[in-house]
């Protein structure tokens, strides 16, 4: 057994550890700790009970990969990203189901990394975007086409339609006079309504002259017609007042 | 995106139409009605002036009627035969 390095940081045994304890979770993936114990089987012990993992016969995909491991003189480091590498070819793995075999799952992994140029792919997944875009504007021109007529349409069936509005607001205020028309026709006679007003005119001139007379007993104070309606402050064609001429100007 | 969610059809703005169309003959025939019976518009400022008129001069009256009574020692009431005023009027 060969000693391990005395200048380990201890940080590698970590990611060592904590990548170990991730695979042994996943049962179906014993095949995979495996082939990763073998790359340690050249250090100590120890490392191998962190992966769980048992000897057992070994075939010949892991002989040549031991044989490999063996003749290069990579550091420790470098065997931590080597691990890296098994992780992402097990990634690669899971995502196709089935594969129990673990000479296959180590084949596939070989082939995807070998396989890892997808611009074929890329380039025919644009083409296809770029022929769905190209449908797409097609469409939607048609349908603005389509759209702008109806706008127009509509456009004119909302002028009608406010016209018509308008029309029949005035015609319901006509409608409104004619019957306020008719109702004060009923209440109120014009020709009442007028005897009624040259009444209160005739009452309001003669009640001026009254109290024309009453303010006017004491000789030292007589008041005028016109200072009375404006200390009442009355409005002279009211009453029908001649300012000038001081009289009334009849009823 | 096309926006398809507009508050106003065609078919709505049509029917919209009919109505006020329906409305607008009604309208027409009432007011054919009272213009043949002899309403006028006009007759209708006249009245309104008139009232705006006998509105001012009682009140006018009125107030005089209030003074001449404190004057005379009396209630605005008992002055109204005097003046052949009635309760009424």
């Amino acid at each position: 057994m060969a000693s391990a390095p005395s200048d380990i940081p201890e940080n590698a045994f970590r990611l060592a550890k904590a990548s170990g304890r991730c695979q042994s979770m996943m049962s179906q993936m014993k095949d995979e700790t495996k082939c990763m114990g073998a790359v340690f089987s050249g250090y100590p012990t120890a490392l191998w009970l962190e992966y769980e993992v048992s000897p057992q016969p070994m075939s010949g995909t892991l002989k040549e990969r031991l044989k490999k491991a063996r003749a290069s003189s990579q550091p420790f480091c470098s065997v931590v990203k080597r691990i890296k590498v098994e992780n992402e070819e097990n990634d690669q793995t899971l995502s196709e189901p089935g594969e129990s075999s673990k000479e296959e799952n180590c084949s596939k992994a070989q082939e995807s990394l070998e396989n890892k140029d997808n611009e074929p792919e890329k380039e025919s997944s644009e083409d296809k975007n770029t022929s769905e875009s190209k449908s797409l504007d097609t469409g939607s021109s048609s349908v603005l086409q389509k759209d702008s007529t109806e706008k127009t349409i509509k456009q004119t069936l909302k002028e009608e339609k406010a016209k018509l509005t308008r029309q029949v607001q005035e015609k319901e205020d006509l409608l409104r006079r004619l019957k306020l028309v008719k109702m004060y026709r009923i209440k109120n006679d014009v020709t009442e309504l007028e005897d009624l007003i040259k009444k209160w005119r005739r009452c309001g001139q003669r009640l001026l002259c009254e109290l024309q007379s009453i303010m006017s007993e004491d000789e030292d104070e007589k008041l005028t017609l016109t200072e009375l309606i404006d200390y009442y402050g009355i409005d002279d064609k009211l009453l029908h007042y001649n300012r000038t001429e001081e009289e009334f100007t009849g009823v | 995106m096309i926006d398809e969610g507009e508050e106003v059809t065609e078919e709505t703005l049509n029917s919209d139409i009919q109505k006020l169309k329906e409305k607008q003959d009604m309208l027409d025939k009432e007011i054919s009605q009272l213009i043949a019976e002899g309403y006028r518009v006009i007759e209708l400022e006249q009245h309104i002036s008139l009232l705006h008129e006998y509105n001012d001069i009682k009140d006018v009256s009125q107030m005089l009627l209030g003074k001449l009574a404190v004057t005379r020692g009396v209630t605005t009431k008992e002055l109204y035969p005097d003046f052949d005023l009635n309760p009424n009027d």
